[in-house]
């Protein structure tokens, strides 16, 4: 029961980082139907930018702060962080996306996977190749439930994720913004002849995708307490997969496909060990998370709630 | 049209030509003259804080050994190339240090990599000094390869006596990286504590780009351990440990020397609890002639000595001393002189066996304390 419980602690607050990505990808796909793996770049920098800023202020990792001054500070480099993600996604869409905005579907692609690169090779550039720390740990405290321990990070991660779904998908259903984003998913041309600032829009697609991925990025950072220039990687293609089992488009689909994924590789590393007698470790979870993947897309190719943004 | 696009292809052919030509060395007479040494290791990357202070060593050992004899009038030259702990990058430059005519080499420091370019440098010939622990490395027959370092047998070895003896350990479990290293130091140690009648619960490989390893963990932990043992890179090992603690394991966290750096105690975050790890360096106070050499070192780099800063020390001394002896850079000369040298290292006199592994090389083990390394006890000496 400890072990199960253990796993599905640790398999949720994975997913819960891997819906955040999800929800970048899926808004964007949503829109103009592009895969925008710049959002491995701006993971990093969202977990550099925070570490960097609170640096800043001077919080060290040898600094004591009381709990309340964490969770302030915590709040504070998070939406910083998310402010400059944000910044930066938007003026990656303005320089590397919109002049190829009528370019077939591959040419913003190959333009994304640039991105990437640039972005990774400059956080190596400015701060090195050498592992950052996270200056907050908030490793400590929280719940034991059944011998298994919730830590206070994997209480705050878990609602934080569903609740930016939720806000979210509010946005794109029940505000006149909203209603912007629906109807350029629709019909971009259509959309802009009925008055709707279709570049703007974009724009702020782009603004809340990469705040989200910049988001991801510092979570990751505190829940494992470093941050490398190429962590991005990994967790962008899980996430990426995570919304196409979701149904990439799909807002709810996205959170669904995340925690799916997290719980999927959690269990499989928890138990690939005793369930094969020692003979496949948990170095092998991410082969079983997706042959899971592939079994469902084999049944269901759109994905679990497969329909795009504006359906 | 035509006549233009076939002349810029002469031209291509004959600008890439020029440009081969230049290349290699050709004066083969002057080695005399410039003793070219070729090194490789990580100088970014996971290892890269032991690489750059391997190489420091390197630098001040080559420096401050004069030259006597036939090569009185040499000038060293070091040639320092990155590997980023990477085997191809580590084959690519192994490739460009024969090529530029380099007389021997040390290479490298991370073990995949060792025993990816030994292959290389022997057919080359090179007298190959490395920093790299895995025994296979000296096993497998090369005659110019030196280890002049205490190899995995005895990392594990000594770990495992002190797991056993002074921390009274009953059950163990065991991680590893998936990498030679890590791999090769975790069975040592699981072997040897075993023979001392330790249990080992299980020894779990794990992934390298995976940051969560609270999964494995967990399924472990159910078995109520007394000790871990984790063999591999310290980024790896900062996280388990970190993990291992949240998950509410407080018996001792043990590994190897790769774990001998401050960045495993800043990754595994404050409560790193009771930690031990083997290594092949005593205190820089332990003895007059290391302290000298630590001041020295303070003084040229203007920071404290690294990990393996004195072995590159010892190392340089050891190769020089070689070609001082038979009087050439010849490198089948040098590999025979290397093979029979009694070198006279900060540790002391030193030799390496038949196989061209250091004889009764030093080992230490350390623990955790207040974020910084302290020395526990020399390895054997309680055995």
């Amino acid at each position: 029961m400890k072990h199960f419980l253990t796993l599905l602690f640790n398999g949720l607050t994975l997913g819960a980082i891997y819906a955040l990505i999800a929800l970048s990808f899926t808004m964007v796909y949503g829109v103009l139907k592009l895969i925008n793996f710049a959002y491995a770049g701006l993971f990093t920098l969202g977990a550099y930018s925070a570490i960097w800023g609170l640096g800043v202020v001077g919080v060290t990792s040898s600094s004591t702060l009381a709990l309340t001054a964490t969770i302030g500070l915590l709040v504070l480099a998070l939406l910083g962080a998310m402010a400059f993600t944000g910044t930066i996604g938007t003026l990656v869409e303005r320089v590397a996306y919109r002049p190829l905005r009528h370019a077939p579907l591959l040419a913003p692609l190959i333009s994304a996977l640039g991105v990437v690169l640039i972005l990774q090779n400059g956080v190596l550039l400015v701060a090195g190749s050498t592992p950052k720390f996270f200056p907050l740990d908030v490793s400590g405290g929280g719940l034991v439930i059944a011998g298994a321990r919730l830590s206070a990070l994997q209480i705050t991660v878990v609602p934080l994720a569903l609740g930016l779904m939720v806000v979210l998908y509010a946005l794109v259903h029940r505000t006149h913004f909203g209603l912007g984003i629906r109807a350029t998913a629709d019909d971009i041309r259509t959309a802009r002849l009925m008055g709707i600032r279709t570049d703007r829009t974009i724009g702020l697609v782009f603004f809340l995708g990469s705040a989200l991925g910049g988001a991801a990025g510092v979570m990751y950072a505190l829940y494992y307490g470093t941050a490398t220039y190429l962590m991005g990687y990994t967790p962008s293609i899980k996430a990426f997969t995570a919304a196409v089992i979701g149904g990439i488009g799909n807002i709810p689909g996205a959170v669904l496909g995340g925690f799916l994924l997290g719980l999927m590789e959690s269990f499989a590393a928890g138990y690939s060990g005793s369930l094969t007698g020692g003979a496949i470790g948990p170095n092998y979870q991410d082969v079983f998370a997706f042959l899971i993947l592939i079994a469902i897309l084999t049944v269901k190719p759109t994905g679990l709630l497969g329909a795009r943004i504006s359906r | 049209m035509r006549v233009k696009r076939w002349m810029s292809v002469v031209l291509g052919v004959a600008a890439v030509t020029g440009l081969t030509a230049c290349g290699p060395k050709s004066d083969d007479s002057a080695s005399t003259d410039t003793i070219t040494l070729g090194w490789g290791g990580p100088l970014t990357g996971e290892s890269a804080e032991f690489g750059q202070s391997w190489l420091n060593g390197i630098k001040l050992g080559l420096d401050d050994h004069r030259l006597t004899g036939a090569l009185k009038d040499s000038k060293v030259k070091l040639i320092a190339l990155d590997d980023a702990g990477d085997p191809q990058q580590g084959v690519t430059i192994a490739r460009r240090h024969i090529s530029d005519g380099a007389d021997a080499v040390f290479a490298n420091m991370n073990s995949g990599v060792t025993l990816a370019t030994e292959p290389v440098y022997h057919r080359a010939g090179l007298p190959q000094l490395t920093e790299s622990s895995n025994p296979t490395i000296t096993d497998r027959g090369y005659d110019n390869v030196f280890q002049l370092t205490a190899d995995d047998n005895l990392q594990g070895g000594a770990m495992a006596d002190f797991a056993a003896g002074d921390l009274g350990l009953k059950r163990i479990v065991m991680f590893n990286d998936s990498d030679s290293f890590g791999q090769g130091v975790t069975e040592t140690f699981g072997k040897a504590a075993e023979e001392r009648g330790v249990e080992v619960l299980g020894n779990t490989a794990l992934d390298v780009s995976s940051k969560d390893y609270t999964a494995a963990l967990s399924d472990v932990l159910g078995k109520n351990p007394d000790g871990i043992y984790f063999g591999g890179n310290v980024t790896v090992g900062g996280l388990l440990c970190r993990q291992a603690r949240a998950a509410g394991f407080t018996g001792p966290f043990l590994g190897p020397d790769q774990l001998y750096q401050a960045t495993f105690v800043k990754a595994c975050g404050k409560n790193v609890g009771r930690a031990y790890v083997t290594f092949q360096s005593p205190p820089y106070d332990s003895s007059p002639e290391l302290q000298r050499f630590a001041d020295a070192y303070e003084a040229r780099f203007h920071e404290a000595p690294g990990p393996y800063s004195v072995y590159g020390y010892n190392q340089a001394g050891f190769l020089l001393t070689a070609m001082e002896e038979v009087g050439t850079t010849d490198p089948a000369k040098v590999v025979d002189a290397l093979h029979g040298l009694t070198f006279e290292s900060l540790f002391g006199p030193q030799r390496a066996d038949e196989k061209g592994l250091l004889i009764g090389a030093p080992l230490f083990i350390y623990a955790v304390r207040d974020g910084d390394y302290e020395l526990v006890t020399r390895a054997g000496d309680d055995a």
